[in-house]
């Protein structure tokens, strides 16, 4: 039987697509306060997108479902000829890779900063069909469901009276299991596991305000790996991750039931080090990272008593990947979050 | 089932659990709320019945807010048949609102806020917002901006056009 992985890989952006539903999960803002009369900000709480501005603590758990089944070069969609060609040259076919995370977040405003903790539960489900033509001949799975990277990240606020701006700095754990194997035993991809086993800072910052009935924010994080882990003595580095999110909604203070329009917008580097996917068969080119831009629909229902429960799904509507990668159709998001003052 | 069919199918049951999440919840309104002040006492709409009743919703970084406070804490002492009752929203720490009641030296109790107190005055699209109920318990209607003496003067004398419905 002839050996189903190269060692070639595609991970697309499972990591980067997990990161902006994690983030939409905690970017429900705070208070955005139009002051009708004078113009001031009513709103600046943006709780699913981790801008909360709520004094006290607050939890948080989301559920998010994200399956990429589409295969995808470049811009375009793939064609069977071009994956039957990058194959026939040594480039292994994935199949699948079926990602679902449950999220618990502690979060804690005081009067000028806030903190963060994220605890991922992943599970998650694989299938490639390896480098072996004609593409179906062979076929290997795996699956592996545990807790993944826990970041913690901080936010100074202080820079205005009503905290409609901050900085955010944290730091993302290698908590995350990286012992998943396929179902012949050898070891999944680096990019595949629940955790990539690096330790990565985040820094970035926010800014929100309202634009006459509209409240509105702009977040933007870069993660970068500080310091990384070896798989089979090989180095692997995920790529730098840069991302933008911003979102609109009616501006209204205590409103029971929102609407909320995201645009999420996430730009990966290839992976580095010798464990990492290798490049293009073809071309040469990384066969890793890419830039991606979705459209989010969702919405907020305030049920009382501090908990709101919101929705979101995001649409692909810019997809540029390098080389052949997996990529979804639509990640899925829906959460519940507890004030408690 | 296609992959078409599984989307939709996760969106209904999304909107289904949205849906059945909003026709169980309480459906507070503005005339059934129950705040309890700073003070420890509870106002109720029931409770002060006989009063007109004025809840005025600020935040300590909203300046109109502020400047208006003179004139309800004067209008407060000087008319014994209204009930003013302020709630501060958007605030970062509990001091930030007892020091600037204290500053001001409030004549009528202060609520710590929040959203969903809010949103059982039906949300609030500017600051400062408030609203006037009759003695009778009836809702007049809601002003966003500084309320001047003359207009509450006006709206205890019938006249309630600063407040709309």
């Amino acid at each position: 039987m002839q050996p189903v992985r190269s060692g070639r890989r595609r991970p697309a952006f499972r990591i980067a697509l997990t990161m902006i539903a994690a983030c939409g999960a905690l970017a429900h803002a705070g208070q955005a306060a139009a002051c009708a009369a004078c113009g001031c900000t009513l709103s600046t709480n943006w709780q699913t997108q981790g801008i909360n501005t709520t004094p006290g603590f607050s939890v948080n758990l989301a559920y998010s479902y994200l399956s990429q089944d589409q295969q995808r070069y470049g811009t375009g969609k793939a064609s069977s000829a071009l994956i039957n060609s990058l194959q026939a040259a040594g480039q292994e076919v994935e199949a699948y890779t079926k990602t679902q995370t449950i999220t618990a977040s502690l979060n804690y405003t005081a009067d000028t900063w806030g903190i963060n903790v994220n605890v991922p539960y992943l599970v998650r489900s694989h299938g490639t069909y390896g480098t072996t033509t004609p593409l179906g001949s062979t076929y290997l799975d795996s699956s592996d469901s545990s807790i993944g990277d826990i970041s913690v990240l901080g936010r100074y606020t202080g820079f205005s009276a009503q905290r409609t701006a901050g900085l955010i700095a944290g730091i993302k754990l290698p908590t995350g299991s990286t012992n998943t194997i396929f179902n012949d035993g050898t070891p999944v991809d680096p990019s595949l596991q629940i955790g990539t086993g690096s330790t990565d800072l985040i820094l970035g910052g926010y800014t929100s305000g309202t634009v006459s009935k509209y409240g509105w924010f702009v977040q933007g994080t870069v993660q970068h790996a500080i310091v990384t882990k070896s798989f089979n003595g090989l180095d692997y580095r995920p790529g730098d991750t840069y991302s933008l999110n911003t979102g609109l909604r009616a501006a209204q203070f205590g409103a029971r039931f929102s609407p909320m329009l995201q645009f999420n917008l996430v730009h990966r580097r290839p992976d580095g080090g010798p464990a990492a996917t290798a490049p293009d068969a073809l071309t040469g080119i990384p066969a890793t990272g890419g830039t991606l831009l979705y459209l989010a629909p969702g919405a907020t229902w305030r049920a009382g008593g501090g908990t709101s429960i919101y929705g979101f799904v995001q649409l692909p509507v810019y997809q540029n990947v390098n080389s052949l990668q997996l990529v979804p159709r639509y990640t899925l998001t829906v959460g519940v979050n507890q004030a408690f003052e | 089932m296609t992959k078409v069919q599984r989307f939709v199918m996760r969106m209904a049951a999304l909107l289904a659990v949205l849906l059945s999440v909003s026709a169980f919840s309480p459906t507070a309104t503005a005339d059934s709320w129950s705040l309890l002040a700073s003070n420890g006492i509870r106002y109720s709409l029931d409770g002060l019945h006989g009063k007109w009743v004025l809840v005025n919703f600020w935040a300590p970084w909203c300046p109109p807010c502020l400047a208006e406070m003179p004139d309800l804490a004067s209008f407060q002492e000087h008319h014994k048949n209204m009930q003013i009752i302020g709630v501060a929203v958007m605030y970062h720490a509990r001091h930030d609102v007892t020091d600037i009641a204290k500053d001001k030296a409030l004549t009528y109790p202060v609520v710590f806020g929040n959203e969903d107190i809010a949103s059982d005055f039906g949300g609030i699209s500017g600051l400062p917002t408030s609203l006037l109920y009759t003695p009778a318990g009836k809702l007049v209607g809601r002003h966003e901006g500084p309320l001047t003496p003359q207009q509450l003067e006006q709206a205890l004398n019938g006249s309630t056009a600063a407040f709309q419905d």
